[in-house]
């Protein structure tokens, strides 16, 4: 799953990222789209640093 | 909320990557809140993208359809006057209907088919002065419809001796053309400094802004329209200036001179005869530096006070003078209450909300003093005549 998850942050999201941009369109919809995938990055990158957290976590102690 | 100036294709490929990250990532909801949190919003923007794909489509294949209805001989002339719903009425209500009317803007070519072809006139003129909305439409696309409807309205009524209005319809066309004054009124006055100034923003030369500024400004409704207008767009054009002061200051000549060069031309208008032939007007924009527009204007007139013109004038000219005098004044008032908002908004009024700084102190005196004196010299550049030293 998280390898899944790192493979889409590294692949799947930028390749849709570069088409939201003025070349494609622009307005209000645009920026709202433009600002949502931003906020998309962010939630998966911090998804995924919280499941890397919690697998260290059990590396280190099973329990 | 609305998009502009989309690319089909490139929409296309954006709506292809946003379903490919949708359905990598539905698998992966159950991880975690978050993943679950982007894949809600993942799904709402590719609802979006398709809805703006059918939508850039639909207007696109209506142009297509409208064009080839408006450029068939003069069936769509007649059929205003022999049909109580025409097929401009079914187009654009299509159109309309399927929130399409910003790629329809973009494409239609046959404008004057729509202006005269659809019954309702207050639809068509809904539509128009939606799609040059300064508050909601880029200056650059704006400019690109403008000039588009401006050319062919010209053409069209240079001559039109082709078409051939069924007896007991005259008074409806005549009609119709004042109405699509009122239109000419509401969609320029808003963009009267793109016609002057900032005519490089619509990748107009300044002969070519200012040559239709005078051709719109003979229309009464137009030249009340861009008169009252003026405020609003000077204040809009001094909104979200450059960082760097050399190119802000340039910006505010540039403003400053457009008013000014605009009210002369208002007031030449007034009169009823511009103050300078046309011809006379192209030699003295062709010596003007593309791309400094006010600093070409500066160096090229003599900045002859106002007062003095007066003395020189007849009490017809004197009148409009007066309120050219009075239009200044506001106008300066709007530049510096711009300056001052974009310098608060920007954080260049200093280290106290309650103390302006000295340069922006400074910047506001040289605003008012800018648009008193470059006022006059956007004046003098337009009623200089015979007059100016070029």
């Amino acid at each position: 799953m998280l390898a899944r998850l790192a493979a889409l942050i590294a692949h799947e999201l930028p390749a849709a990222r570069r088409w939201s941009g003025p070349d494609t369109w622009r307005g209000p919809l645009a920026d709202q789209v433009d600002d949502d995938l931003r906020v998309v990055a962010h939630l998966l990158s911090d998804a995924v640093d919280e499941l890397r957290r919690l697998e260290l976590a059990l590396d280190i102690d099973p329990r | 909320m609305t998009w502009l100036g989309a690319d089909v294709d490139r929409l296309h490929s954006f709506g292809l990557a946003l379903s490919r990250l949708h359905s990598e990532l539905v698998p992966l909801s159950s991880i975690d809140p978050r993943v679950a949190r982007a894949l809600r919003l993942v799904e709402t923007d590719l609802d979006r993208v398709r809805r703006t794909w059918h939508q850039l489509s639909f207007g696109r294949m209506a142009a297509v359809e409208f064009d080839a209805w408006g450029a068939e001989g003069a069936a769509w002339w007649t059929e205003r006057f022999v049909a109580s719903s025409t097929t401009a009425d079914s187009i654009l209500r299509r159109v309309i209907d399927n929130s399409a009317e910003q790629s329809f803007a973009d494409r239609i070519r046959a404008d004057v088919a729509l202006l005269h072809g659809v019954s309702d006139f207050a639809v068509v003129a809904d539509f128009w002065t939606r799609a040059t909305d300064p508050d909601t439409v880029p200056v650059d696309v704006a400019g690109a419809r403008i000039r588009r409807l401006l050319d062919a309205i010209v053409v069209h009524r240079a001559d039109h001796s082709f078409l051939v209005t069924p007896a007991g319809h005259q008074g409806d066309v005549e009609q119709r053309d004042r109405d699509i004054d009122q239109l000419l009124a509401l969609v320029i006055a808003p963009w009267s400094l793109q016609f002057t100034a900032l005519a490089r923003e619509w990748n107009w030369t300044p002969q070519e802004g200012l040559h239709r500024l005078h051709e719109m400004l003979t229309i009464p409704a137009v030249a009340s329209a861009v008169a009252a207008g003026l405020p609003a767009a000077v204040d809009r054009a001094l909104t979200d200036l450059p960082a760097d002061e050399f190119a802000r200051q340039r910006r505010i000549d540039d403003v400053a001179a457009g008013s000014g060069a605009t009210v002369d031309a208002v007031g030449a208008a007034v009169l009823g005869r511009s103050t300078t032939p046309l011809d006379r007007l192209d030699d003295l924009v062709g010596l003007v530096p593309w791309g400094s527009w006010a600093l070409g204007v500066a160096a090229g007139t003599a900045a002859s006070a106002l007062v003095q013109r007066l003395d020189h004038r007849a009490s017809d000219e004197r009148r409009v003078a007066g309120q050219a005098v009075a239009r200044r004044g506001t106008l300066a008032t709007v530049a510096m209450t711009a300056v001052a908002n974009d310098a608060v908004k920007h954080g260049r009024i200093g280290t106290s909300a309650r103390q302006v700084n000295d340069d922006l102190a400074h910047e506001l005196e040289r605003t008012r003093v800018t648009f008193d004196s470059a006022a006059d010299r956007g004046g003098s550049f337009v009623q200089s005549g015979g007059t100016s030293p070029l």
